[in-house]
């Protein structure tokens, strides 16, 4: 150790005569006679009697209150609910129209058929969205509140809505897989568009994982092998887990991006402002990554309390 | 019978007093500015606070991280208080060169700065300048890559860097 940052002997040996002097202190004042213990014992036992009286008569009028709110809430949210399914099959008929008019474009030979192909996907993203809002509705109308989306939801009247919903995200997925598929066997030649295809193929069958492991949670919960904290800790593991290994390649990437704009500058060949834009992104990148890393470590200790509990 | 305990107690504590001593000293000496008083002060705090807390609490199982924890939060409320010295330097990298416990005006800067620091970024960066620890171990504690402690160490320094920004003299340029 340096001697500059050892303490003085002196100051040692004062400091442990001090301590010794409190703690004699402090146990004297905890020993000594307590006056007037008793009176404040029943000035306790006495405000715990009247504070449960009040709560018994203040409790009957706030659960009449409550139960005259809480059916004027479920008026008001099933209107929302209702008024959504709506608008989501509003557009879905809007938009039929227009896929129709495109595949008859498509079929004279005016459009290509990547276009169809990314209508149909919308339409097909769409009729999820209308179905789930109508399950919104269903459920509202037997809860008398909100859509209960998280994995530990109730069963209710024997219907399942959070895995009826997965499902249809899984659909959806599922579709999103084999169009982004078809796409990778037309541009099989374009080394560029290959790449850009086989990044955003991974993200979709990313994508569909993690609905498959969400519907996989949710039977965990039913069936009682999981309990409702583990599941929702889970499922926001999976979803933070792609969001960790994107941004880890993102910063892969921008790292070789830099090393290749620092040599160019050397060269002369690009200027110092345009290597500073990579280096901004980098950071940005770095920075994602940390976040990330955070929320995973957080969500990880998380989980090994509850499993420790 | 309570008597026994109290003894035993007030035994215990002077034995993890003279078992952690030194180490608390030396931690809170690291941060003080090379300023003895200060040092001695906070050690001297640290200790009567313990004193009152571990009679109902019971000895933590780790005193020393106790201890390092009280201490630290001490010489933050410290250096919270102060008005900064503003110094004359080459420039600010010199200033951040100072070792926080060596004693000079910039040293005392250095802390002074450290405390008004998100409290990961300053954990972070008397991780690697003050207690001179390497890259890998911070990694492993704070169980991250060595890559996301280099980031997050430079991020920190930048930090440190703005702040101290316009105490110092001269060039004081950011780089």
């Amino acid at each position: 150790m340096n001697t500059m940052h050892r303490p003085d002997p002196e100051f040692v040996s004062s400091l442990e005569h001090e301590l010794r002097s409190t703690i004699r202190r402090q146990e004297r004042f905890r020993n000594g006679p307590s006056a007037g213990a008793a009176v404040i014992r029943k000035l306790r036992w006495t405000t715990i009697v009247v504070a449960l009286a009040a709560m018994c008569i203040g409790s009957a009028g706030t659960y009449a209150v409550t139960h005259r709110l809480r059916a004027q809430m479920g008026h008001l949210i099933m209107a929302k609910a209702e008024a959504q399914l709506e608008f989501a099959n509003a557009r879905l008929e809007l938009f039929g129209e227009e896929v129709q008019e495109t595949e008859s474009r498509a079929a004279a030979g005016l459009l290509a058929p990547t276009e169809v192909d990314e209508m149909r996907l919308e339409h097909a993203k769409l009729k999820a969205d209308a179905a789930a809002r109508a399950l919104d509705v269903e459920e509202v109308r037997i809860s008398g509140r909100d859509p209960d989306n998280s994995l530990s939801a109730p069963i209710l009247r024997g219907r399942d809505f959070v895995t009826e919903r997965l499902k249809l995200d899984r659909a959806l997925a599922l579709e999103r897989v084999s169009r982004i598929d078809k796409e990778a066997s037309r541009h099989g030649f374009d080394p560029d568009q290959s790449a850009m295809i086989a990044r955003e193929q991974e993200a979709v069958r990313a994508a569909l994982s993690i609905v498959e492991k969400r519907i996989a949670l949710r039977q965990d919960y039913l069936s009682g092998a999981s309990t409702a904290r583990e599941v929702e800790l889970a499922g926001m593991q999976f979803s933070v887990e792609p969001k960790r290994e994107m941004a880890r390649r993102r910063l892969d990437e921008l790292q070789q991006e830099l090393d290749r704009y620092r040599a160019l500058f050397k060269d002369r060949l690009v200027s110092r402002s345009e290597v500073r834009e990579v280096e901004v992104e980098f950071r940005a990148a770095a920075l994602q990554l940390d976040l990330a890393e955070l929320e995973m470590q957080i969500l990880e200790e998380k989980l090994a309390d509850q499993s420790e509990q | 019978m309570k008597d026994d305990e109290a003894n035993r107690f007030s035994d215990e504590l002077i034995v993890t007093y003279r078992e952690t001593v030194n180490e608390l000293y030396e931690f809170v000496s690291r941060r003080s500015g090379g300023s003895r008083e200060l040092a001695e002060d906070v050690t001297q705090e640290t200790y009567l606070r313990a004193t009152t807390a571990w009679p109902s609490s019971g000895l933590p199982d780790c005193p020393l991280a106790w201890l390092r924890t009280v201490a630290r939060n001490l010489l933050l409320n410290h250096y919270r208080r102060r008005r900064p010295v503003s110094i004359e330097a080459a420039d600010l990298d010199t200033v951040l060169g100072s070792a926080p416990s060596d004693g000079t005006e910039a040293a005392r800067l250095v802390c002074w700065g450290l405390a008004r620091l998100k409290a990961r970024e300053a954990r972070l960066l008397e991780a690697f300048y003050i207690d001179e620890r390497p890259v890998r171990s911070i990694a492993a504690d704070f169980g991250v890559t060595e890559r996301a402690i280099e980031g997050r160490l430079r991020r920190a320094r930048l930090a440190l860097k703005k702040l101290l920004l316009p105490h110092v003299g001269t060039t004081g340029e950011m780089r």
